[in-house]
This record gives C-alpha cells, structure tokens and sequence, in this order.
C-alpha cells in the first residue's frame, strides 16, 4: 500500500469512530441525524476503500441517503417538545457521568474482544473461487449479482419481503392503511419544482442505469430501487402527490409485485422437474432481468411509502393536536 | 430433480403456501381477509399433518434450493424436530386463527386496521416454516428478520399508547438481538467460508473467534427468547397486545428463536462449549424461573401475571443445556437421561405452547365480558364464565405441572433427567416454580369461586371464542397421552437424545454431497 492511500485509510477510519461517537453524544437530535448521515457516507467511502463498490452503493444510498431523509422527517415532528439529547443519559450530572463511563467502558471492552477475535480468526477461505468458476452457468456475469438472485435467491426473496412486512408494520403502527392526502395543499415552493422538474427525470434514468450495470458490474435492484424512491421523494417534496393518487389496487399491487413475481418465478418450472428457485440456465439471465426490474419497481415504490405514510401521519398527528 | 407434487418438495410447499397466503391477504380488501385467512391457516394445518407422517415415514428430508448445492446455495432441512415444531404451530396458530377470525369481525371497531393482523400472522407463520427448516446461518437470519418485524408490528395492533411504548422496546430489544447474531454469523463465515451448517460443522476449529462468535450469536437469541436477565421487553409488549396475538407471540415465537439455540447448541456450538457454559445458561434458565414466577405472583392484572409467567416457563426449557452438555473428560456411553431431558425440554414446548395460548385467550374473553383485566375482576366467574373459567383452570394445571397433563409430563421427566445426571443443584429450582406457579394460578382461581357483593353486568362474549380457548387448554392436558409417539417422531432427528461433549468436534452424522 501507498503512503497516501495508507494515510486516507487512516484517517477514514478515525473519522468513522469520531462521527459514530459524535452520533451518540451529540447535544441535540438534530445534530446526532446529521452526525449519523455524515457516518454513512465515510462508511460508504471506507467500503470503496475495501473493494466492495456494491455495498458502498447500498451504504450510500440506503444508509446515509434514505436513513437521513426518514431521521431529518421524524425529527420535525418530535421538535415540537424540544430536541435536547442529552437526557439519554440520565437527567442529572453524576448519573449522566456515571452512564457515560460505563457506556464507553462497555463499548471499549466489546471492541477489544471483537477486535481479538478478528485479528485471531484463521482463514476460512470463503467462496470467491466458487463463486467465480460457476459464474458461467448462472446468466449473469457480475459475482455479486449471481449471489443474490441466483445462488441465494431464496434469500434475496425473503428479504424483499421483510420490506412489505415493513410496510404493514408501519400501518400497524399508524393505524390506517392507506396513503393520506395532507388536508392543505402542499405550499408550492418555486426552487424546489423546478428542481424535481429537472432531477427526478434524471434519477430515473440513473435508477435504470444502475439495473442494467447490475447484470455486470456493481449495481443492481436494491441500489436502483434507492435512486428511484430519492425521485419520489423529491416529487413528492415539489408537492406531487404521486402516491395519494394512485389507487388502492394499484399501490398494492406496486409494493407486492416484485416479491409476488419471484414467488411465482421461483415456482414455475417445478412441474419441469426443476427445483425451488431453479431456472433454466439459457433463460436464468432474461428472468433474472425481468425480477429485477420489478424489485425495482417494488423497493422505490415501497421506500417512497414509507417517506409519504410518515409525512401523513404526521399531519393527521398535528391536525389532533390542534384541534 | 422433482416434480411439483413430489412429496420431496414438502419443505418448499411449508414455506410457499403462508406466504403465498399472506400476499394475497395484503392484496384483499379489509372485510374479506378474515373468511381467507382462517382458510389459509386451516390449510396449513392440512400441510403439518402431510409434514409429521412424511417424517415418520421417510424420516430426515434435506432440500437443495435453485439447484445449487451448498455451500454456493441453500439448503432446507426437514426432521422429527421441525416437523413436531410445525405440527405445534399449525395447531396452536389454527385455533387462534379461529379465535382472531370471530374477535376482529365481532368485538374490534376499527375493522380496517385490525385486518392488517391477517397479512401479518401469515408472514409470521411462513417465517416459522422457514427457521423450523433452515439449515443456513444466514438464512436462519433472514426468516427471524421476518418473524421480528411481523411480531413487533402485531404487538403495536391495537394502537393503544402503551402497546406503542412496548412496542417501540420490543423492536430495539429484536433488533439488537439480531444484529448480535449477525455479527457472530460474520465471524464464523470468516473463520470457515461457509454458512451451510453442516458443512460449518465439520470445518469449525476451537478457538477465540469461534468462542467469541457463539458468545454474540447465543447472546442475540437468548435476548429474543427473553431469558433472564434479558426478559425486560417481554412483560410489556406480550400484555398490551391484543389477545390473539399475545397466544401467538409466547405460544410460537419464542419457541422458534429456542428452536435455534437447540439446533446449534447441538450441531454447531459443541467443538467450542466448555461445561460451564452449559452450566451457565442452565443458571440463567434457573433465575428466570424463580424471577418470573415471583414477579407473577406481585402482578396485580392478570395479563402482565400470565406474562411473568411466561419468563418462567421459558427459564424450564435452558434446563436442558446443562444436562446435555458433559465435560470432554466423561466416560463415553451411559448419558442415558439425555434422551429424557431432550424429550422434557420438547414437551415444555408443547404445554407452554397450548396453556399460555389457552391462558391469554381466556383472558381476552374476561376482559371482554368485564371490560378490565384487574385480578377482581375474576371474582365470582365459576358461575357467570364457567367455561372460561374452566379453559383457566386447565391451562394452569398444566403450567404448574399437575398430572395427567403436557406440563406434569415436562416437568417430570426433566426433573428424572436432572437427578440421574447427578446434576441434583437444579431440582430446587423446578419444585420451587412449581410451587409459585400453583401459587399464582390458585390466587386467580381462589377468586373465581368468591362470591361478590355487587355483580356488574357482564358483556355478552360470542361464545366460539370461549370454545377455542377451552380448546387450547383441553389440547395441554390431551398432548400427555400421545407422549409415546411424539418421542418417536423426534427420534428422527439427527442429535435427538444425544450429549454434547465440550470442546470435542461434533459428529454430525451424514452430511450431503
């Protein structure tokens, strides 16, 4: 290694720890959303540094992008009662010093252990070279991609149905099912319009760009399905609407399809004599694009959701509140 | 290769079918969720009792998923365990499927928001199917992410603030306890390249990390089993949920992170434990037991009493680790009590399973016709909720482990395990939360047969929820007689009745291709 690829290794490393720390102290929430964004992205850079570009993608997007629009959102609404942090600690001076030691005595001594057990862990080999030598039998040409949605499919499945499940959880959580149009309409706001105007069709495209590179290259559903819920949010920002108006059936049908499809996908050539999740290896690399595309529409689709029931909520919230 | 009716794909037709299930249910109209969903669960049903006489038949089943052979891909793993976990969940989750179809069409305003629990309980259900059937660390993480979220977002059901606050405390506590595992997944992945379980088996060397890596992962899942000292989120959220979903979140889903433990600690975890480990959970398990038991008896509502005790019953089932785990040194052969504790762990299983099901549905019904779950509000019930009355009465014999019922049984043959293990230090414990469960269950009873002075009215309950309460808890004293059987079921399983030698590399029998 360089001197200067070691120095930007080490100096990464030291402002991940600063930032972490900083997440958790901070003065005000406010500050530990924005301590806990900048964590995201250094971490995304850290993962680029190791050669994982996937997960610095997801990391990225999912971590500091998506994770900090839905913190800066919450935060509106609990800013109401204050936004002071401190009182996690214990509301008085010795308690709060007292809960802080031993806070960073624990965390300290945890790190060691695990820092221990990384340093001690013999070499389990792991399964490029697997990976790698069955990569021609598993219609597409990047490792990682062959690994989600097709080595692991099952896997991959089940996780994008954890993101309904999210869904469903935070209409328990709400109490109603269903997008609600906020009562006023949406203060329309000249720079922001114009800027979704030129934005949102460029992130879509971006979005597809990514999908189709997954087939290759570092990319993928999960990393395009991101940049696709960033334009809803954006729309959505310039007062769009997009999700109110859309019919029941047809955001249902949105959020579901991408896991519904793959279901149906992973079972239809069982009565050929394949197995669960098994393709045809001549058709794997076309199917594997049709899931997705769909995953894609079905994660953009569900992570602007989350952002619109949220901004709801918090409108039905503040109308109880004032009445 | 198999074709889709081809009894070998039993384990991708146990996972497809909830789910499946459960989409569609997402995808109906509120008012028509509850006629599908009860029909769904009874067809689960269908699909468990297929499962067990596969199992007895045929005995293990392994399943390779998308073709690929592990270590590259996935595979599912179908045994007497599994099956008999399967077999539990689809009668306990179809009586209260039942019991939910009649609350939340007849006793809940709000319909719109209620039907969500359908969509919900079916992912559970699938998530179950797929941690009974996992044989894959990572895997194993995904399907409890799945039974994670589902059962917070159940616990929040009824919207009420102090289900919310429980709620927000459940998630963290899950999700911390996840986030542990998977740390110690990453470890072992590390250390070995593999994720498959037996294929990790047979490559897992002693040593720091291993050690290290089963700390965090046992650590994870004891937080989600809500075992002593790590039970504070389990009394809130398990008694301000609604009442079916209290019947499933102690009935089931602390029994599938318990699953996990006892798959690993059996087939995995072995080349790395010591005995004090053993010895160790089996303290914690001890603890919990008298800790849940004695803060059962200080409840003042009857649903956090029922919660309490449900820490208890769990703190019986770690009972087990020490008894199966012998130092390295032990003569070999003559661990003739393992079989007993194995099948007295699985029996507490069981009971708890039906009698807390049976408990909590019990309790919904008296709240209901009362309107509070204050222990006076038990007064006098014998003759105004006799059949109500009666379903509580029979759940509590068998959580106290009275005989002829499932508890008794579990109970009886962990207590003949402990001492022919010569491990006589755990008797104490067992006979004391035996005595304080009879002393909790008997202060509620006492209550139901002391007349009261003024008598409010009581609120008409539809009477099929009472019937699937009495069900459940007829089903904890039934399950004593079929004892033979079931032993048999889990002979078909690969570590069934065996011990774990400390630090000795586990024989995992035959491993696939």
């Amino acid at each position: 290694m360089s001197l200067p690829a070691g120095l930007l290794d080490g100096l990464l490393a030291l402002l991940l720890v600063i930032l972490a720390v900083r997440a958790l102290i901070a003065p005000t929430l406010y500050q530990c959303a924005v301590a806990f964004i900048s964590f995201g992205l250094t971490l995304s850079l850290a993962w680029a540094r190791l050669a994982a570009p996937d997960v610095a993608l997801a990391e990225a997007a999912i971590g500091a992008g998506l994770l900090g629009v839905l913190l800066i959102n919450s935060l509106r609404d609990f800013s109401r009662g204050g936004d002071d942090a401190s009182a996690i600690f214990g509301k008085d001076l010795p308690t709060a010093l007292f809960s802080r030691t031993v806070i960073s005595c624990g965390t300290l001594a945890f790190a060691a252990v695990l820092g221990m057990a990384m340093f001690h862990m013999p070499e389990g080999g792991g399964l490029t070279a697997l990976t790698e030598a069955s990569l021609p039998h598993s219609g597409v040409e990047h490792p990682v991609t062959a690994v989600l949605l097709n080595y692991r499919s099952y896997d991959t499945w089940l996780e994008i149905g954890v993101l309904v499940v999210a869904m469903l959880a935070i209409f328990c959580a709400g109490g109603f099912e269903g997008f609600r149009r906020p009562e006023q309409g949406p203060d329309s706001d000249p720079v922001i319009e114009s800027l979704a105007r030129l934005l949102a069709p460029l992130m879509v495209m971006v979005a597809g760009y990514l999908l189709w590179l997954g087939k290759a290259y570092p990319g993928g559903a999960f990393q395009a399905g991101v940049v696709l819920a960033a334009a809803g949010i954006i729309l959505q920002l310039a007062g769009w609407q997009i999700i109110e108006n859309l019919s029941t059936w047809a955001w249902k049908w949105g959020l579901g399809i991408g896991f519904f499809f793959f279901l149906a996908l992973a079972v239809s050539f069982m009565p050929l004599g394949l197995g669960f999740f098994e393709y045809p290896e001549a058709w794997a690399g076309p199917l594997i694009l049709v899931v997705e595309v769909l995953a894609t529409l079905s994660i953009g689709l569900t992570l602007t959701c989350f952002f619109v029931y949220f901004n709801g909520m918090g409108a039905s919230e503040s109308r109880r509140r004032t009445r | 290769m198999s074709a889709l009716w081809q009894a070998d794909n039993l384990p991708v037709w146990l996972v497809v079918w909830p789910t499946f299930g459960a989409i569609v249910l997402f995808l109906l109209p509120a008012r028509w969720r509850g006629m599908t969903g009860v029909s769904f669960a009874l067809a689960n049903g269908v699909l468990a009792l297929v499962t067990v006489f596969f199992v007895m038949e045929v005995g293990v089943l392994r399943q390779e998923i998308g073709g690929w052979a592990p270590p590259l891909g996935i595979a599912l793993a179908l045994d007497g365990l599994s099956a008999l976990f399967i077999l539990m969940t689809a009668v306990v989750g179809g009586v209260v499927s039942v019991y939910a179809k009649i609350y939340f069409t007849q006793v809940v305003v709000d319909s719109a928001r209620s039907s969500l629990f359908w969509p919900l309980w079916l992912f559970l259900w699938a998530g179950l199917h797929g941690l009974y059937l996992a044989n894959d660390l990572f895997n194993l993480y995904v399907v409890i992410e799945v039974i994670g979220i589902a059962a917070v977002a159940l616990a929040v059901l009824s919207g009420k603030t102090r289900a919310m606050i429980a709620g927000l405390r459940y998630l963290i506590a899950a999700v911390a306890g996840s986030l542990a595992y998977l740390m110690g997944v990453a470890l072992l992945y590390g250390s070995t390249g593999v994720l498959d379980i037996d294929l990790m088996a047979e490559r897992l060397e002693p040593g720091l990390t291993t050690r290290v890596a089963i700390a965090l992962m046992l650590g994870g899942l004891l937080v989600k089993t809500a075992v002593f000292p790590l039970h504070f989120w389990l009394p809130p959220a398990h008694s301000s949920a609604e009442p079916p979903v209290s019947a499933i979140l102690s009935a089931l889903v602390l029994k599938g992170t318990f699953f996990v433990i006892l798959r690993l600690w059996t087939e995995l975890f072995g080349v790395s434990l010591t005995f004090m480990a053993g010895q160790m959970v089996g303290v914690l398990g001890a603890c919990a037991v008298v800790w849940g038991s004695f803060q059962a008896l200080r409840q003042e509502r009857l649903k956090l009493v029922v919660a309490h005790s449900s820490v208890a019953q769990i703190g019986y089932l770690f009972l087990l680790f020490p008894l199966i785990t012998v130092p390295a040194t032990a003569v070999a052969g003559g661990f003739e009590w393992a079989p007993l504790a194995w099948s007295g762990a699985v029996y507490q299983v069981l009971a708890h399973g039906f009698a807390k099901a049976a408990f909590f549905l019990a309790i919904g019904v008296l709240v209901m016709a009362t309107g509070n779950d204050h222990k006076a509000s038990m007064l006098n019930m014998v003759g105004r909720l006799p059949m109500t009355t009666f379903a509580i009465g029979l759940a509590g014999v068998s959580l106290i482990g009275l005989p002829p019922s499932g508890g008794f049984l579990a109970k009886w043959m962990l207590l003949s395990a402990i001492i022919s293990s010569g491990q006589w230090w755990w008797v104490p414990f067992v006979l004391v939360g035996s005595l304080m469960t009879a002393g909790y269950v008997f202060m509620i009873l006492r209550l139901a047969f002391a007349p009261s002075q003024h008598e409010a009215e009581l609120k008409s309950v539809p009477r099929g929820l009472q019937v699937c309460a009495l069900l459940l808890a007829v089903g904890a004293i039934l399950i004593a007689f079929p004892a033979e059987w079931v032993i048999d079921l889990l002979e078909g399983t690969s570590t069934f009745g065996e011990v774990v030698r400390a630090g000795a590399p586990v024989n995992s029998g035959e491993v696939g291709p």
